[in-house]
């Protein structure tokens, strides 16, 4: 199928993670670097490790007391899981 | 019986199950059929069945002039279709056309003032932007002429866009395809160094983008994205010559990254000079390149879907005309980004080909809500609409009832890029469509430019989760991994192919032949020797079932499997089944080691908050399997759980329950988010089974194994 677009959203939407993550962004980059370059299949195990990574960086934010971060980083950390979920990208 | 025999036997039977191994068994409720509206057919473009005919296997290949004819040509073929050199398959040989003639030029004197493009911009409080088709042409011809004038370009160079769903996209496409200059356009989304190293390999000199755009409610800074692609082509021996901006908003520039003197230009400004221009057209061969598309999964070089201009063009007008019903006077939309292959088909070159009116969207689906697709289909008057399974899903899920709000009416209406569940599909059909358009579910890829499976929405009924037949003139079939054909009807799957070349095939892989052959053709190949076609059938790379009528259903990804006395359950479709119990939240499958069946099913469920466990519900969950998929698949056991063990990611952990299930080591469950529920789960399931004498003898090392890594597939 023409599944690229996929590919695609989840590069875009890790761009925009990338641009909240403060510390984190080389690890978001490295990821998003890895969707763009992956077979369609390796998509699912990525979700996974991106979920995880939003996880991470939240708490991060939290864990330093920065609430502005934390909101930039939770609104693109739920568009992601929103989109991994419509996509059918969800950790089994 | 002996040991020769029985190891005669044993010889058999482990050949018997490396035949099956190689079909991959997939049990699927067949759906009913939903017949196209009268109304839709009375006035569709391919409503006389006569049709089929036409473009039956006996006619091949000469049944696709009837596309080629669609088309204004500055000289006709000589050849329709040479298979000299296989699998290089050549189209419309000796024909001559351009592209953009045929998109803008041939419309002028009956449709000049009709809009061609009406573009949306994200911010709703934004005026949208009305484009005729002699606005279209007029703006064509200047970026034509800057690109050769200033860009220096020639006939069979390339460019490189980096560009988001603006009106400046379709426009720098047809200014490319006037000149015969292959374009080449990177989905706005992809990252500075995605697009520098299509740059690289395609070998552009040339990157035209935009300084931003709207996501989300936010003007994204997208020229600093060209400083990394300019870097990322470098550093694989590409020297970028010029930038050239689009500017959102001309005059004013909304980015961060400053502009390199003597490498970047706002086009805008450079336009100037260029007012009024009129610029040739280039006649182009057939066979010559329109533009490349590349594709993602390659830790090496980059994959460059290379389409000719006559093939391509003439198979996205004809499949335009026929499976999108595309009239001049509709107003379609794809809701799709023209940065795949389905934007570059069904947004600009097919539509416009047929001088109808084609939305484009700058943003979000969901921005500023659930609604905004609806009101624009209502405000604009939108009757094709056009989009992908992931969009309806985030729709169905966000805004389940806002169509109904809106006063839109579409008649037609595709689904594209993913298999669509059978529920979601009805959730289109009943909602966004209210009851009264058809439905194309359309296979296709990137490689292959336009649809290869769908039903013509006129003649043939829509079945939820197919795609339907091959389309007019394409015939598919389901091969096994040893290249037997799996019979239709036969409920089992295998690998899609299509036996025949069709116009739009893409040519090769750019700068990559050897690529090309080895991973579409080398694997069902009959004989390398052969210039007959029908020894080169062309590998799809996707699983399928083919129905009893003809219908295909393309398989989603590969799954656990659960061996049921020789038959394999998908666990996907076993936890689908169950969740459309509407009592239940999750559910997991897994298998349990039995003596007589080799495996049986064991179905953990969770309920939704406030709900209850009841027999009642464990009797649904079992007869909602039956129903979907067949009494072979019933659980033995149907376990309700107050949670699923889970990792932080939420990963259902299902290795441990099915540990349980088999009374077996649940092994580390350091890393799951609620460790208690572990020793819950095992005392409710456990008790239960040793109150019945339902205990496992104790498992082999290999079953153990078997267990413990369940649920690992990819």
């Amino acid at each position: 199928m023409t599944k690229q677009y996929l590919v695609g959203q989840f590069s875009a939407l890790l761009g925009d993670l990338e641009g909240t993550a403060a510390d984190w962004r080389r690890a978001v980059h490295r990821l998003r670097r890895d969707v763009e370059r992956s077979r369609l299949p390796a998509l699912v195990p990525l979700a996974d490790e991106v979920l995880s990574l939003c996880d991470t960086i939240c708490w991060g934010f939290l864990e330093h007391g920065d609430v502005v971060g934390f909101r930039r980083c939770a609104e693109a950390a739920a568009a992601l899981a929103e989109f991994i979920e419509s996509a059918g990208l969800s950790p089994r | 019986m002996t040991d020769v025999a029985g190891k005669a036997a044993s010889d058999q039977q482990v050949a018997a199950a490396a035949l099956s191994e190689a079909q991959i068994a997939v049990h699927w409720r067949e759906e009913e059929y939903f017949e196209p509206p009268p109304e839709f057919t009375a006035q569709a473009n391919a409503n006389d069945p006569a049709i089929l005919e036409r473009f039956g296997e006996e006619h091949f290949p000469d049944c696709f002039i009837e596309y080629a004819e669609m088309l204004d040509w500055d000289r006709k073929w000589d050849v329709v279709l040479d298979t000299s050199n296989p699998p290089f398959w050549k189209w419309w040989v000796g024909g001559r056309l351009n592209a953009s003639v045929n998109c803008v030029d041939r419309h002028l004197p009956t449709r000049g003032s009709h809009n061609a493009l009406i573009w949306v911009p994200e911010p709703e409080d934004e005026e949208i932007q009305e484009i005729s088709y002699e606005d279209l042409h007029r703006r064509i011809n200047e970026f034509a002429a800057l690109l050769r004038d200033f860009g220096k370009v020639e006939s069979g160079e390339r460019i490189t866009f980096h560009l988001p769903m603006v009106p400046e996209l379709p426009v720098s496409m047809l200014a490319c395809a006037r000149l015969g200059v292959i374009h080449s356009e990177v989905f706005g989304g992809f990252s500075g160094t995605a697009c520098g190293q299509r740059i690289a390999d395609s070998q552009s000199k040339i990157l035209v983008t935009m300084d931003g755009y709207y996501r989300n409610g936010e003007l994204i800074d997208h020229k600093a994205k060209a400083d990394e692609a300019v870097e990322a082509a470098r550093s694989e021996g590409i020297e970028v010559e010029k930038v050239l901006v689009w500017r959102r908003y001309p005059g004013e520039y909304n980015s961060q990254s400053p502009m390199v003197e003597g490498r970047d230009f706002f086009i805008d400004e450079l336009l100037s000079d260029y007012q009024g221009a009129n610029v040739e057209p280039v006649s182009m061969p057939a066979e010559a390149p329109l533009f490349l598309m590349y594709t993602s999964g390659t830790t090496g070089r980059p994959k460059g879907c290379q389409h000719s201009t006559g093939g391509y063009l003439s198979y996205v007008t004809g499949t335009s005309k026929y499976y999108q019903d595309i009239h001049p006077d509709d107003t379609y939309w794809c809701f799709a980004d023209i940065g795949w292959i389905t934007g570059h088909s069904y947004i600009v070159y097919g539509p416009l080909s047929l001088g109808t009116t084609s939305v484009m969207y700058e943003g979000v689906p969901v921005y500023p809500d659930a609604g905004r697709p609806w009101r624009i289909a209502e405000k604009l008057g939108v009757n094709i609409f056009h989009t992908a399974p992931t969009t309806i899903r985030m729709l169905r899920k966000l805004g389940p009832d806002e169509p109904a709000k809106y006063d839109y009416h579409f008649k037609h209406m595709t689904t594209v890029g993913e298999p669509i569940e059978p529920d979601v599909w009805r959730w289109y059909y009943h909602f966004v469509g209210k009851g009264n358009a058809a439905i194309v579910d359309t296979w296709w890829q990137t490689e292959n430019g336009g649809f290869l499976g769908s039903t013509l929405p006129g003649l043939q009924p829509m079945k939820p989760g197919s795609c339907g037949p091959g389309v007019l003139g394409v015939f598919p079939v389901v091969y096994d991994e040893n290249g037997d054909e799996v019979p239709k009807g036969s409920g089992k799957a295998g690998n899609i192919c299509i036996c025949n070349p069709w116009p739009e095939i893409f040519q090769t892989i750019w700068g990559q032949p050897e690529r090309f052959v080895d991973t579409y053709y080398a694997k069902y190949c009959r004989n390398s020797d052969s210039t007959d076609w029908r020894d080169w059938p062309y590998f799809a790379g996707d699983g399928a079932v083919q129905a009893a009528d003809g219908y295909f259903r393309i398989l989603g990804r590969v799954d656990d499997v659960i061996n049921v006395a020789g038959h394999r359950l998908g666990t996907k479709e076993l936890e689908s089944a169950a969740v459309e119990v509407d009592e239940v939240a999750e559910a997991a499958a897994v298998p349990v080691i039995d003596e007589i069946r080799g495996r049986v099913v064991e179905m953990y469920v969770a309920l939704k908050p406030g709900i209850s466990p009841s027999a009642e519900i464990e009797q649904k969950v079992s007869r909602m399997i039956d129903k979907d998929i067949g009494k072979i698949a019933r659980p033995k056991n149907v376990w309700i759980v107050a949670d699923m063990p889970k990792t932080r990611s939420g990963k259902i952990m299902r290795r441990v329950i099915a540990s349980i299930s088999n009374f077996a080591d649940v092994g580390d469950t350091t890393t799951l988010a609620n460790p208690e529920i572990v020793d819950a789960i095992r005392q409710q399931v456990q008790s239960a089974k040793a109150a019945r004498g339902d205990v496992p003898r104790e498992l082999s090392e290999q079953e153990k194994r078997e267990i413990a890594a369940f649920g690992q597939a990819e």
